[in-house]
């Protein structure tokens, strides 16, 4: 598969009163043509400002201070902003965000927000404009595509607002989709509505999706591929099924524990302290005084990303064991 | 379940009957409309156990939390604490009763003075109910604080400088401050991340244990749900649509909506991706809800009676109650929720 999108020692910090913020610290991530990938973390992983470093909406006091943004081949830091507005951001590459309503503007109808797009990004006639936005629609599964071209935001449900907002980020044809929290706030019903709705669109138009969450099972339902984010760090990259199955870093490990379930007796394992401060975020690696790894070495030497088996990379100098049965490749 | 409440099952200590919260809410500037929240709600909890209440949002579960502890007037029914019933007793018979009814919010620094130390917040209550006095207070403001899992060095903090684990940590000592035989939970960790989450978790499950509180647990999370309560109860627009202990419930629900609700539960094995039971469509509004099953609409087992008859509550098994009359009938079972989930995955 070709490559997408490569980033590579990415570095953003937010310049504070009382000093840099380093909220992304050196970060690698490739998104192949087609590929689903899962940008895990918990609050102040830097998720979210990972996805803003990568179409350029980095905002004062933030500042991307280091690394490439590779868009099929070219650098989109060195990208001035008219062009990047003009052939990259909303057009080859679309978001969609966790509040749709937020997001569409309120005083247009739904319509109109998609047929601008069409005209603008796609050199559209009004009238082919409106006939896309239908086929638009219809494929996000709305029903009455004629009747909600007419609505404002406020009277579309959530998921409803979703749906428009995926119908306009598809208007552009994009080759990446960045979905920010696609479900959370959605009620469990429709949430899987979207995740198949996603999963679906990837099928048909073979666009790439880069979903950012704290929600290890929704990447279940939707990832190819995970990048565990912690502190602004990568702990672990690789598929899916390692990483959740054979997870290597204690990190990934802990946030696959830490759920509780029916039948579980005893306290649930958790993550004890809080997560790291970035204004003096810990010597070494990030995560060292939370980890029960921890050995001498963690404190004193960043680890480095390293392939592992049973095939993924994770940054940790004390790795969790394979279980056995899952060596001997049993399952 | 015996007559008077009490029997193997325990005793009730916590009882709502028929409760009703509709609002008034103005459509346009000339027309209002009956927003019907919580629209006849009947359940019991046991002493020293937890129920969880679940449903996605505008299901009525957060308001009748509240009314079920008259933090809002209810329209209409009858809340039971123990003998008492609470619903018409009088504003300062309700203020002395207080202290044993307490409720624990989804977001702590809504409910915490940014002026206050979190030391002063917890001691306020024990004043304020006359339990503590004097160099007590603080002592007893200590003992919270560790039995919370928060040091000395917390007292005098202000709200802003903890991480929202403490500030929730803080929400919970000041509802034990007066010794609550009763709390309700709304979201309590909600907001919280997973890591963050599981401590909070740990920490409520064994206050439960060792207080032997009795609690309603709200949340739309069924995993944590499923964790931590004895029994659940479903809510859908307004409407308890099956009730009962929460192993059963989940290993086979007889409701298809709570059937769909635990197709969605993540199961151990993230990979071990179940067959998710599709509901189409969205939840209606309670201002409109569907006139007599409200789930008919969108349930993929509907049939023409659905839409016809209100559909009440009756029992499916021991301590288990479901209002589907096809489920009752055992026109329907888990298996053709199952099957539901294959020919939808099919299509």
């Amino acid at each position: 598969m070709t490559e997408l999108l490569d980033v590579r020692g990415l570095s953003t910090s937010f310049f504070i009163r009382s000093g840099e913020l380093r909220v992304i610290d050196g970060l690698d991530l490739t998104i192949d043509e087609g590929e689903i990938v899962g940008l895990v973390g918990e609050t102040g992983s830097g998720k979210s400002v990972t996805a803003s470093s990568i179409i350029g909406l980095i905002k004062k006091p933030g500042r991307i201070v280091a690394g490439e943004v590779l868009w099929r081949g070219r650098d989109l830091r060195k990208l001035s902003e008219q062009t990047l507005e003009r052939e990259v951001r909303g057009k080859e590459i679309s978001m969609i965000f966790q509040n749709p309503r937020e997001a569409l503007n309120p005083v247009i109808r739904v319509g109109r927000q998609i047929t601008q797009v069409l005209e603008l990004k796609r050199g559209m006639t009004k009238e082919e404009a409106h006939v896309e936005a239908l086929r638009l629609l219809q494929s996000v599964h709305i029903s009455d595509p004629e009747q909600r071209l007419r609505a404002y935001p406020h009277e579309l449900s959530g998921g409803m607002a979703q749906r428009i907002m995926v119908a306009l980020a598809l208007a552009a044809q994009p080759r990446l989709l960045i979905a920010d929290e696609p479900t959370t706030g959605l009620d469990v019903t429709t949430q899987y509505q979207i995740v198949q709705l996603l999963r679906e669109l990837r099928a048909k138009t073979g666009m790439a999706i880069l979903v950012i969450t704290h929600d290890l099972a929704l990447t279940a339902e939707l990832c190819d591929r995970l990048a565990v984010l912690y502190a602004g760090r990568l702990a672990e990259v690789g598929p899916l099924e390692h990483l959740v199955r054979t997870p290597r870093h204690p990190y990934t490990n802990a946030l696959l524990q830490s759920r509780p379930h029916v039948g579980m007796t005893g306290d649930i394992p958790s993550i004890p302290g809080a997560v790291a401060d970035l204004l003096h975020p810990p010597a070494g690696c990030r995560f060292h005084p939370r980890c029960p790894n921890r050995i001498a070495l963690c404190s004193e030497r960043q680890p480095d990303l390293v392939l592992m088996p049973p095939g993924q990379q994770a940054a940790c100098h004390n790795p969790v064991a394979i279980r056995e049965e899952v060596a001997v490749g049993g399952r | 379940m015996a007559a008077d409440g009490s029997g193997a099952n325990g005793r009730v200590a916590f009882a709502i009957e028929n409760l009703v919260k509709h609002y008034t809410v103005k459509v346009s500037a000339f027309q209002s409309e009956k927003l019907r929240a919580v629209d006849g709600v009947s359940l019991e909890v046991r002493r020293g156990t937890t129920l969880g209440l679940v449903g996605e949002s505008g299901s009525g579960k957060s308001t009748l939390g509240r009314v079920a502890l008259r933090l809002e007037e209810p329209t209409a029914g009858v809340v039971r604490f123990g003998d008492t019933t609470l619903t018409s007793l009088s504003g300062g018979a309700m203020r002395r009763l207080r202290p044993k009814l307490q409720m624990v919010f989804q977001n702590p620094l809504g409910s915490l003075n940014p002026r206050m130390t979190v030391g002063q917040a917890v001691a306020e209550p024990l004043r304020l109910h006359g339990i503590a006095s004097g160099g007590e207070v603080r002592n007893r403001v200590v003992e919270l604080f560790e039995r919370v899992g928060l040091s000395r060095d917390h007292l005098s903090r202000y709200p802003h400088q903890l991480s929202g684990g403490q500030q929730q940590r803080v929400g919970i000592a000041r509802a034990l401050a007066p010794g609550p035989e009763v709390m309700i939970l709304d979201e309590p960790t909600s907001a919280l991340d997973v890591s963050v989450q599981a401590t909070l978790i740990n920490l409520l499950r064994n206050l439960q244990a060792e207080l032997h509180l009795t609690q309603i647990f709200i949340s739309h999370d069924l995993s944590v749900i499923g964790y931590l309560s004895d029994r659940v109860a479903v809510m859908y627009v307004g409407e308890i649509v099956e009730i009962g202990p929460t192993r059963e419930i989940y290993a086979s629900p007889r409701h298809p909506y709570t059937g769909a609700l635990i197709s969605a539960v993540p199961s151990e094995d993230l990979l071990d991706r179940r067959l998710r039971m599709m509901i189409p469509g969205e939840v209606p509004s309670p201002i409109k809800p569907p006139p007599a099953c409200r789930l008919a609409p969108r349930c993929p087992f509907a049939k023409q009676r659905c839409h016809e008859e209100k559909q009440v509550l009756q029992p499916v098994g021991d301590d288990h109650l479901v209002a589907c009359w096809r489920a009752v009938a055992g026109e329907i079972s888990p298996d053709d929720f199952q099957h539901q989930a294959r020919m939808a995955l099919e299509a």
